[in-house]
């Protein structure tokens, strides 16, 4: 579908002529997101930059019933901000104004473009910061982060973007905005809409302006590596600590493929021979704070066969560790073409029969699957290798990715952690949740955007365009995208 | 719970509003601590079926740190069964409260500056809609970004939205220990600054609440973990405060947790026996200013106003045994200045329903789609009908 010229002028007499993208070469950089295999070109991209602006558009828009898309930097991992061959993307990334802080009040009003390691680093000095931190967190904004509930490293002790959430400015497909709990406060009475909009991808309404929370900054830190035998030991410490009252900052568990993997790119010094590491960081305002925990996590360590405990020292060191967990992905790079990370949470108690139950499905299905992923928080990511050039290869990957995911929801897990749904998961939906809740989020939907032009076919299924990711790629509908009717 | 008497209990629930339904009747369940709040309830209507608030209701995860628990299950009952696993519930009301009337009310107390409130625990919820459908939504696992997030929505609802019958919480370990200090304040607008001080140092607080009696003001601080953790926070605590001329430290000690009830301030007998009862909320750097401006009125007004205050987030209880006049001047002369500090209010209990204030006020801009989101859950308002701003407009 091509955009009527006179629409395209309409738009660009409200952003301007350099916020307007439809030259079909530059489109190309939209095409997707960090889900390669979903991928479709928008009829244009428009780059507003004031919620006054994102108004207008979307009211042209809808004069003109053109699909929607919001997208911030495109960091997302489930193709919740690709078009499919229709429809115009609202990029973010020029509402870029962190518009006020109160440090009294430990509030701060964003536009929804603001990328979030800016707003911290707007912080410095305060002795604040905002605490939701996605591997992505340089690069992804702020309102992407509302649109997906973002989680991140230190989710565990700290929680996931809906925790630091107070209140919202968003536009609804009409093009008429509402604010909802816009003033500082930390509460309100009546239903918790914000919450509603958090994690909602975009399907519900367009984001502009978020009012968060800011934390106290942590000043202190414990940092250290436990190596193990196998992923059970590691995931028993990990289930004993938090069971023991002790809520570190993360536990990330890296298994013995990807040790080697990182080990092989980088040479961290962690022993090659290993079943698994737990990188653990405790964090507090005191320095005091941290050393009983510290004590009784190494305690819990040894107990479960820990046999090598490497501290930071300083810094620098701490660094380094970080580095080597935020570097495994780029590690991965190295030894496969191509890789599919998936995200499901469990209950912390059974990650030990799931990463074995994982391996096992991997050596049946003849793939690879290292695994880096937030132990503390239940949190799987396994990391699917394969050529993406081999059709056979993207379809068997993705046939494991959902039988990894259906034992998940077996034992009373959930189909998506922190990256959230998109079109990837799309059609796990029904299977985790039943017919009558189906129903009520498609009368959700409808009760915002009565249209469906709004990221229609995320989230939840659509009548008018379904994505069938495992059927072999269209000629001219990448992704498997088909428009119904 | 077995699983036989959890699916029963739930089948129980929807059966009911389904019956509602087919009756055409309205559902009505204001609860106990907020039967006060709102506008009356319609009537004829049908309350939900009393059920046994039993331990056989609550399947318990320790390990996972997690419960499972039918909604009529009343905390008391609840925090019971998690002390027999070394565990607890993070949230402040009183103990005969259901999950559902904690849910639907929010209902929280000076717990919230260390762990949050219900909002932060909740990671599921079943509920009946008004079809009388099953809805379950969440899990439980601590994160999960699947579908939209209903279980929040839910949060401070109501009851409005639909009838909840299960919650999947989060819950924390007994700590070790608790050490507890209290502070004396000249004036409440100290609280403002003292507080944004303190959030930022290693004396962060568990537990934390601003109260004017007995009076002057005293801060009630408490911190929970090891003993030798609780006692650094205490040494902090004064280092600070030695840089605070005019607060003075008048005790520190160290509690068992089961000693330390000084955070259950909802189970404060002045709020329950209270004639009218009010919740304000604004930008947590107001707080002083709110409860400054509250001692003022109440000098002029000699209503012996009992004020409670969470300074970390804005929050403040306050009421008495006020006359229906004593409380109208008060809401007139508060409007203006919660207009001038983006606050809000909201009357628990008011001294004479038959003169009634708006239940929550000034009204906010998001209600009209809040009011449409109402209409989607339960579209022939069974739930609670007419209580608040979600349904007024249609039944007036």
């Amino acid at each position: 579908m091509t955009l009527a010229p006179p629409l395209l002028s309409q738009l660009r007499a409200v952003v301007g002529n350099s916020g307007v993208v439809d030259d079909r070469d530059e489109l190309v950089v939209y095409e997707n997101d960090g889900f390669p295999v979903a991928r479709g070109l928008p009829d244009a991209v428009v780059f507003p930059t004031s919620t006054e602006q994102v108004s207008a558009v979307l009211r042209l828009l809808h004069e003109h019933q053109v699909p929607l898309i919001p997208r911030g930097s495109g960091t997302g991992l489930t193709g919740g901000c690709v078009a499919f061959g229709e429809g115009v993307l609202i990029c973010t990334s020029r509402m870029t104004r962190i518009e006020h802080v109160d440090v009294h009040s430990r509030c701060a009003v964003v536009q929804a473009g603001v990328r979030n390691a800016a707003l911290t680093e707007a912080l410095a000095g305060t002795g604040l910061r905002f605490a939701p931190d996605p591997s992505s967190q340089r690069a992804s904004t702020i309102g992407g982060n509302v649109a997906t509930n973002a989680g991140g490293i230190s989710t565990l002790k700290h929680g996931v973007t809906v925790n630091h959430l107070l209140g919202a400015e968003f536009v609804l497909s009409d093009g008429s905005v509402v604010q909802s709990r816009c003033s500082g406060r930390t509460d309100s009475f009546g239903p918790d809409l914000p919450a509603l909009l958090c994690g909602s991808e975009g399907t519900l309404a367009l984001l502009t302006r978020l009012w968060v929370r800011l934390s106290p900054a942590p000043r202190h830190y414990s940092t250290f590596v436990a190596i193990f035998e196998s992923t059970r030991d590691a995931c028993q410490t990990v289930c004993d600590t938090i069971a023991s009252g002790i809520t570190p900052a993360s536990m990330e568990l890296m298994d013995g493929v990807m040790i080697q993997t990182v080990e092989a790119a980088f040479g961290f010094g962690f022993p090659a021979d290993a079943g698994a590491l737990l990188l653990i960081e405790l964090d507090s305002l005191g320095r005091a704070a941290l050393e009983e925990p510290l004590r009784r996590v190494l305690q819990i360590a040894h107990r479960h066969k820990a046999r090598q405990i490497r501290h930071c020292s300083d810094a620098a060191e701490r660094a380094q560790l970080w580095s080597a967990r935020k570097k495994a992905f780029g590690a991965i790079g190295r030894i496969s073409p191509s890789y599919c990370t998936q995200d499901a949470c469990v209950p912390r108690s059974k990650l030990p029969a799931v990463l074995e139950h994982i391996a096992a499905l991997g050596q049946h299905f003849g793939v690879t699957i290292p695994n880096v992923f937030h132990a503390g928080d239940g949190n799987i990511h396994p990391v699917l290798l394969f050529d993406q050039s081999k059709p056979e290869e993207v379809q068997r990957t993705l046939r494991l990715s959902e039988e990894i995911l259906e034992h998940c929801l077996s034992i009373g897990g959930t189909i998506t952690g922190e990256h959230g749904v998109g079109v990837e998961k799309l059609h796990l939906m029904p299977r985790m949740f039943s017919p009558a809740t189906m129903a009520l989020f498609a009368r959700l939907k409808e009760c915002f955007d009565p249209d469906r032009r709004l990221n229609d076919g995320k989230l939840i299924p659509s009548p008018r365009l379904s994505i069938e990711l495992l059927q072999p790629v269209a000629m001219n509908l990448p992704g498997g995208a088909a428009a119904q009717g | 719970m077995t699983v036989t008497a959890a699916a029963a209990h739930l089948e129980k629930l929807a059966g009911f509003v389904r019956r509602a339904r087919d009756l055409g009747l309205p559902v009505v369940d204001y609860g106990i601590a907020y039967a006060g709040f709102g506008h009356p309830p319609a009537r004829p209507h049908l309350s939900p079926p009393a059920v046994d608030s039993g331990a056989e209701l609550i399947e318990l995860h320790p390990q996972d740190l997690m419960v499972r628990a039918a909604a009529d299950v009343t905390l008391g009952v609840l925090q019971q069964k998690l002390r027999e696993a070394g565990q607890f519930l993070p949230v402040d009301a009183e103990d005969s409260l259901t999950l559902r009337e904690i849910i639907n009310h929010h209902v929280y107390g000076p717990l919230r500056v260390g762990y949050g409130t219900i909002r932060d625990a909740l990671l599921g919820l079943s509920f009946v809609d008004g079809r009388g459908e099953l809805i379950k939504v969440g899990g439980q696992t601590v994160k999960n970004v699947a579908g939209y997030d209903l279980t929040r929505l839910l949060v401070g609802s109501f009851g409005e939205l639909g009838l909840i019958a299960e919650a999947t919480l989060r819950t924390q370990p007994i700590p070790q220990a608790t050490a507890c200090a209290d502070l004396l304040l000249a004036d409440a607008r100290r609280a403002d600054d003292l507080v944004s001080t303190l959030l930022l140092t290693e004396a962060a607080p568990a537990h934390l609440l601003l109260s004017n009696h007995p009076q002057p003001w005293r801060v009630l601080l408490g911190y929970h973990g090891s003993p030798a953790g609780c006692e650094d926070q205490l040494a902090s605590l004064r280092q600070l405060l030695s840089h605070q001329p005019g607060i003075d430290l008048t005790s520190a000690e160290m509690q068992t947790f089961e000693q330390d009830q000084r955070w259950r301030s909802s189970t404060r007998s002045w709020q329950s026996q209270a004639t009218g009862r009010l919740r304000i909320v604004v930008p947590p750097a107001c707080t002083g200013r709110c409860c400054h401006w509250l001692e003022r009125w109440d000098e002029s007004h000699h209503a012996q106003l009992r004020i409670d205050a969470l300074p970390s987030h804005g929050v403040i209880d306050t009421g008495g045994n006020l006359t229906p006049e004593a409380a109208s001047d008060l809401d007139a002369q508060l409007m203006p200045k919660l207009l001038e500090w983006a606050g809000m209010r909201a009357w628990i209990r008011q001294p004479d329903p038959a003169i009634p204030l708006k239940p929550v006020a000034p009204a906010q801009p998001d209600w009209p789609l809040l009011a449409k989101i109402k209409h989607t859950m339960d579209p022939d308002h069974r739930f609670n009908p007419g209580r608040t701003f979600l349904s007024r407009a249609q039944v007036t």
